[in-house]
C-alpha cells in the first residue's frame, strides 16, 4: 500500500505539474515567438534603414560560409545585404549584424549579443562604437580603418578579425559579381578605368525617380545614375553614364535583376548592354534600344526604356542635354519628308485662323515646287484627367490623303482623342485637300456634267465619304452632285463615284479602284459579262432610280460574294443617308 | 584544436566558480578542508560530466525533435537528482569519512547551481558556449569535464588557502565567509587574466 | 519556541534575522551573478518570490499526503515547474530582463533557499505562514541581491537603475565584472557581521 501512495502522489504531483506547465506554455509561446520575431528584424531595420517589410529577409543557402565568422547572409534584392557574424570576444561569444549596400558602404551595425567585461569588451555594444560604421566603405573598415575599443584589445581583435573575413566574403561574393579575384568596378567599366567617382546625390532632388545614386565621374566629365526599375520581376538595377559635353550614354551596366533567364535575362548580356555604348541622347529618351540575342522581353525592355526616359529627363533638367523642341521639329519634319532642303517648308500658320492647340503650319514643297504635304505643329492635352500636360506632336497630312500622321515629341504620352479629332477637323475645315479621283471617274458617275468642284468643305466630314462634289454644265449651273466614296468589300477598300442629281435621281456609278475577284459569283449570274466587277448588273439597280425609293435593306448580297455586295450596301445606305440629311436636304 | 580550446576556455577563462558563480554553497561551505574539497571535486566532476552528456542527449534525441525544449528545466533537474541520489548513495557505501566530511552538503549537490547551468548552458544556451558550432556530445563532454576540472581546481586551491589563513587572526566579523569571499575575490582577479590568453 | 509563531515574527525573520543572504548564506550563486545591475536584482528577486511564495504554499497544502521517501523529489518537480512557468512568463513579458538573468532564471530551481523552505518551513507548517514565510524570506533575499547591486553598479557603472550618477572617469569597472562581485559581498557581510556582533554582545551584556 505505502508502495502504492508513493507512486501515486509522485503521479499526481507530476500530471499537475505539467498540466500548469502545458497551459502556461500555450499562453507564452506565440507571445514569446512574437517578441523574438520583432527583436530580430528590429535589428535587421537598424541595420539596414532602407528595409522594407516586404523584402525578402530569407536568408542565402548554399553560401560557403566556413571560416568567415559569418553565420548568417541575407540578401536584400536590389538593395544590399545584411550579414551575422559571431567571434570570440574577451570572455564570452560577441554576435553582431552589419548590412552593406550594393556599393559596399556600410548601412548600419548592431552588436547583437555580447557578454564581455563591463567597461571595456562590453563597450562592443555601446553606440559609440556601434555608429561609427554606417556610411563607412566596407572594404577600409575590414581593413582595420575604425576606432577600436581602448583597453579592450581582445574584444577588438576579435571584432577586427571577423570583420576582416567578413569584407573579403563581401568582396569575393558580392561586391565582385561572384567570380572572386578582381573585378572590375563596373563603374569603370562604362566610363574609365581608374576613374574617379563623387557620390552628389544629396544636391538632387531625386525623390519620385527612379534613380537611386548620382555620381560625378571625374569631378565634371560625366555623371552616373544608379537607377533601379521593374521589369517581369521587381528590383532589378543598372548603372548609366552620360557624357556631360555631348550628353550621350557612355554605357550602362545592369547590376542586379531577376528576370528570367533567356527571356528577360537578356538585359544583362554584354551583346545588350554594348548598344548603350555611345547612344545618343535621343535614344535613350526614347528609349530606342534594341532587344538582342534573339530573346524577346517586351515587359522587360518596356521597364527598361520607361526608366531610361525618366532618367534621360532627369539629366536634362539638371544637366541639359538633348535638342530643343525647334531642333527636334526640324528632325522630325526632316525624317517624315526627306530632303536636303529645308527651305522646301514654307511657315504658313499666319494664314489660317488662330486655334489654341497650332503652334505652326507648315506647307511642305518639293523641289519641283508641288506642295507635298501640310505639317501641324501642335500641343494638345493628355488622354487621361491625371495626363493634363501639353503633349507636343506633329500631324502629318500628305498632299492627297486624309492624315499619314501623327508624331509625338514623346513617345510615351497619349495625345487625347478628341484633341486629336479637333485637329483633324480644323484641318479639314481649313485646309482643303480632300481626295479627288480622276476627272474620268467624276464623268463616269455624272456623264452630263462637263465641271466639278469639291463642296465637302461645307458639309461634316466623314471618314466613309471621301469627296463630294459639285456637278456642273457649261455655263456654271449645278445640275447635282458627285460622292466620291469608300466601301470595305473582300479584298480591301472599294472606291467609287456616284453621281445623283437635283433632283434626287442617281447617275451612274463608277467604281474607282478595287481589289475583288467579283467572278466568285459568276455561276450565279445569267450575264457572263456582268458577272465581271464592276460590270455586274447587280450594280444597274443603283443606276437611274430615285435615291429615296432605294431601301437597301431589301436587296439581297449576292450568294458567294456577299462580303464585297454587303460592304458596297452599307456604304451605299449611308451616302443616301448623308445625302439627304446634308446635301439634298440643303436644295 | 578546437577540443582544446574549450577545454582550455571552460577550466580557466569561464571558470565555473570565479566567472560564473555556479555552486557557490558548496564552494563556500566544503572547502574549508583540503581533503574534502578534492573529495567534493571528483563528486562534482563525475555528476557534472555525465549530467551533461545526458542532457545532450535527452535534449537533441528528444525535447528538440518534439519541440518541448521549454520543458528542459524540469527534465533536467529529474535527471540530476537521480544522479545525485547515485552519487550519494556510492560515497555513502565505501567512504564513510568522506561522506561525514561532505555533511549537509552532500544531499545539497543536487541544488549544485553548476550541474544544473552546465547542463543546461551546453543545451538550451549552447550557443553563448559555443558559438555556431553545433556540438556534438565529445564536444559536450569535452566542456563539461573542462568547467569540473574548473571547479575542482579552484575549490582545491581555495580550500589550501582557507587551512593556511586558519593560523592567521582575523578581525572577527571577517572571520568565515567574509574572508573568504575576499580570498574569492583576489582568485578572481587572477583568473581574469586567463582571459587573455584565448 | 513556541508551536507556533506569530505570522509578523515569520515575515520579519526572513527579512532581518534569518536574512538568506546575508545570515543564512542561501542562494548564493544568483546573489553574485546578476547583482550587477539593480535592475536584474530586482527581476530576479521578483522571479524569487514568485516561485519560493507559491511552491512554499503548495508544499505546505500537500504537506500530509507526501510521503516521506519522495518528498524532495516531489518538491523539485513543483519548483521546477514553477520555475518553468515563470521563465515562460519573462521570456513573453520581459524579454529583455529574461535575456540579461540568462540561466540564472533557469537556476532558481537549485537555489538552495526555495527548497530550504519548502523542506525546513513549508513542510511543517500551515499554508498561510507558508506564504508568509516565503514571501519574508524572498524579500529579504531581495534586499540582499538590490543591496549588493546598488553598491556594484553605483561604483561600478557609475548609475542606479541605469541613470548616471558618478562619471566614467571615476567608475571602478571591476567592480560590475565577476570578481568584484565576491569584493562586494564580502565587504558587505563583513559590516553585516560587525552589527550582529555587536547587538549579540549588547544582549550578552543585558
Amino acid at each position: 500500500m505505502r508502495h502504492l501512495k508513493i507512486v501515486f502522489t509522485l503521479m499526481i504531483v507530476v500530471v499537475l505539474s505539467s498540466v500548469g506547465v502545458f497551459a502556461v506554455e500555450q499562453i507564452t509561446t506565440p507571445i514569446i515567438e512574437q517578441a523574438q520575431f520583432e527583436a530580430e528584424n528590429a535589428a535587421l531595420f537598424e541595420v539596414f534603414p532602407a528595409l522594407e517589410s516586404s523584402d525578402d529577409l530569407t536568408p542565402e543557402e548554399g553560401l560557403d560560409l566556413e571560416g568567415t565568422t559569418i553565420t548568417q547572409v541575407i540578401e536584400i534584392d536590389g538593395k544590399g545585404y545584411i550579414y551575422t557574424a559571431q567571434f570570440q570576444g574577451f570572455q564570452s561569444q560577441i554576435k553582431y549584424m552589419i548590412g552593406v549596400d550594393l556599393e559596399g558602404t556600410i548601412t548600419g551595425y548592431q552588436t547583437l549579443e555580447q557578454g564581455d567585461t563591463p567597461g571595456y569588451g562590453a563597450k562592443i555594444a555601446d553606440p559609440l562604437f556601434s555608429n561609427q560604421f554606417a556610411g563607412e566603405a566596407l572594404s577600409s573598415v575590414g581593413a582595420g580603418e575604425f576606432d577600436g575599443i581602448a583597453g579592450a584589445t581582445i574584444t577588438t581583435g576579435g571584432f577586427t578579425g571577423s570583420i576582416q573575413k567578413l569584407a573579403d566574403f563581401h568582396d569575393a561574393t558580392f561586391a565582385g559579381g561572384g567570380g572572386g579575384g578582381e573585378e572590375t568596378d563596373p563603374r569603370e567599366e562604362i566610363t574609365s578605368e581608374g576613374a574617379s567617382f563623387t557620390d552628389v546625390t544629396g544636391d538632387y532632388d531625386i525623390s519620385g525617380t527612379p534613380i537611386t545614386k548620382v555620381e560625378m565621374v571625374n569631378d565634371d566629365e560625366a555623371v552616373i545614375y544608379h537607377v533601379t526599375f521593374e521589369g517581369w520581376q521587381p528590383d532589378a538595377s543598372y548603372i548609366i553614364a552620360f557624357d556631360l559635353e555631348t550628353h550621350d550614354v557612355l554605357g550602362f551596366r545592369v547590376i542586379e535583376h531577376n528576370e528570367t533567364t533567356g527571356i528577360g535575362s537578356l538585359i544583362a548580356e554584354d551583346d545588350f548592354m554594348a548598344q548603350f555604348d555611345g547612344l545618343a541622347h535621343n535614344d535613350a529618351l526614347n528609349g530606342n534600344i534594341d532587344s538582342v540575342s534573339g530573346a524577346t522581353a517586351p515587359v522587360t525592355l518596356s521597364g527598361l526604356r520607361d526608366s531610361l526616359n525618366e532618367v534621360t529627363l532627369f539629366h536634362q533638367t539638371y544637366f541639359g542635354g538633348g535638342e530643343s523642341d525647334e531642333e527636334k521639329l526640324e528632325r522630325l519634319i526632316g525624317e517624315t519628308f526627306p530632303s536636303e532642303n529645308s527651305e522646301l517648308r514654307e511657315d504658313v500658320t499666319a494664314d489660317y485662323p488662330a486655334n489654341e492647340s497650332i503652334l505652326n503650319i507648315f506647307d511642305i514643297y518639293n523641289d519641283d515646287a508641288e506642295r507635298i504635304g501640310v505639317v501641324y505643329y501642335a500641343e494638345v492635352l493628355g488622354n487621361s484627367y491625371g495626363d493634363v500636360a501639353d503633349i507636343k506632336l506633329l500631324l502629318v497630312v500628305e498632299e492627297g490623303s486624309i492624315m499619314s500622321d501623327v508624331i509625338l515629341f514623346d513617345d510615351n504620352e497619349t495625345p487625347s482623342i478628341f484633341e486629336l479629332n479637333n485637329l483633324l477637323n480644323y484641318h479639314i475645315a481649313h485646309y482643303l485637300t480632300f481626295l479627288a479621283p480622276d476627272e474620268a471617274a467624276l464623268s463616269a458617275a455624272y456623264p452630263d456634267a462637263v465641271s466639278f468642284d469639291s463642296v465637302y468643305g461645307d458639309y461634316p466630314y466623314s471618314a466613309d465619304i471621301l469627296n463630294v462634289f459639285e456637278a456642273k454644265d457649261e455655263s456654271d449651273n449645278v445640275l447635282g452632285y458627285v460622292y466620291y466614296a469608300v466601301a470595305s468589300g473582300f479584298g480591301g477598300d472599294i472606291t467609287f463615284t456616284w453621281g445623283v442629281d437635283n433632283a434626287g435621281i442617281t447617275k451612274q456609278l463608277s467604281i474607282v479602284s478595287h481589289g475583288e475577284s467579283w467572278n466568285n459569283a459568276y455561276p450565279y449570274s445569267e450575264d457572263p459579262v456582268a458577272g465581271i466587277f464592276p460590270n455586274t448588273s447587280w450594280l444597274d439597280q443603283f443606276e437611274e432610280t430615285d435615291l429615296s425609293s432605294i431601301n437597301v435593306g431589301d436587296i439581297d448580297d449576292v450568294a458567294g460574294v456577299s462580303t464585297t455586295t454587303g460592304g458596297m450596301k452599307e456604304a451605299f445606305a449611308y451616302i443616301i443617308e448623308y445625302h439627304e440629311t446634308n446635301v439634298g436636304g440643303a436644295n | 584544436m578546437e577540443l582544446i580550446a574549450i577545454a582550455f576556455g571552460a577550466i580557466f577563462v569561464n571558470n565555473v566558480v570565479l566567472k560564473q558563480f555556479y555552486g557557490l554553497c558548496p564552494f563556500l561551505g566544503v572547502s574549508t578542508k583540503k581533503s574534502s574539497a578534492l573529495s567534493m571535486g571528483a563528486a562534482v566532476t563525475f555528476v557534472i560530466t555525465l549530467s551533461a552528456i545526458i542532457a545532450h542527449l535527452l535534449y537533441t534525441l528528444v525535447l528538440e525533435p518534439y519541440d518541448i525544449t521549454y520543458l528542459s528545466t524540469i527534465v533536467f533537474i529529474l535527471v540530476i537528482a537521480s544522479f545525485v541520489q547515485l552519487v550519494e548513495m556510492f560515497i555513502k557505501r565505501f567512504s564513510a569519512p568522506l561522506y561525514s566530511a561532505l555533511g549537509v552538503y552532500l544531499p545539497l549537490i543536487t541544488t549544485n547551481c553548476a550541474v544544473l547551468g552546465v547542463a543546461i548552458d551546453a543545451t538550451v544556451n549552447k550557443t553563448k558556449i559555443f558559438g555556431d558550432l553545433d556540438p556534438t556530445v565529445l564536444h559536450v563532454a569535452i566542456y563539461a569535464f573542462g568547467i569540473s576540472i574548473g571547479y575542482a581546481l579552484v575549490i582545491f586551491l581555495f580550500s589550501a588557502i582557507r587551512e593556511e589563513m586558519d593560523a592567521y587572526p582575523i578581525k572577527k566579523n571577517w572571520e568565515g565567509i567574509p574572508i573568504a569571499l575576499i580570498t574569492a575575490f583576489i582568485m578572481a582577479m587572477i583568473f581574469v587574466g586567463f582571459g587573455g590568453i584565448v | 519556541m513556541a508551536k507556533q509563531k506569530s505570522l509578523k515574527s515569520v515575515f520579519s525573520a526572513g527579512l532581518f534575522k534569518q536574512n538568506p543572504v546575508f545570515v543564512q548564506f542561501l542562494g548564493m550563486c544568483p546573489t553574485l551573478a546578476v547583482t550587477g545591475s539593480v535592475e536584474n536584482a530586482l527581476g530576479m528577486g521578483a522571479g524569487v518570490v514568485f516561485v519560493l511564495v507559491v511552491a512554499n504554499f503548495v508544499v505546505s497544502l500537500i504537506r500530509n499526503y507526501v510521503p516521506r521517501e519522495v518528498r524532495i523529489p516531489i518538491y523539485i518537480v513543483i519548483i521546477a515547474s514553477l520555475v518553468t512557468i515563470l521563465e515562460m512568463f519573462m521570456k513573453a513579458f520581459v524579454p529583455d530582463l529574461a535575456a540579461s538573468l540568462g540561466t540564472f532564471l533557469s537556476l532558481i530551481v537549485v537555489n538552495c533557499l526555495i527548497l530550504g523552505r519548502a523542506e525546513a518551513f513549508a513542510s511543517n507548517n500551515k499554508p498561510l505562514s507558508s506564504i508568509f514565510d516565503g514571501l519574508g524570506m524572498a524579500l529579504g533575499f531581495t534586499g540582499g541581491l538590490v543591496l549588493i547591486a546598488f553598491f556594484r553598479e553605483l561604483l561600478g557603472a557609475g548609475t542606479v537603475l541605469g541613470m548616471q550618477i558618478i562619471p566614467a572617469d571615476y567608475q571602478i569597472s571591476i567592480l560590475v565584472q565577476a570578481a568584484g562581485a565576491f569584493l562586494v559581498f564580502g565587504i558587505l557581510v563583513s559590516q553585516v557581521n560587525k552589527i550582529r556582533l555587536a547587538r549579540m554582545s549588547e544582549s550578552e551584556v543585558a
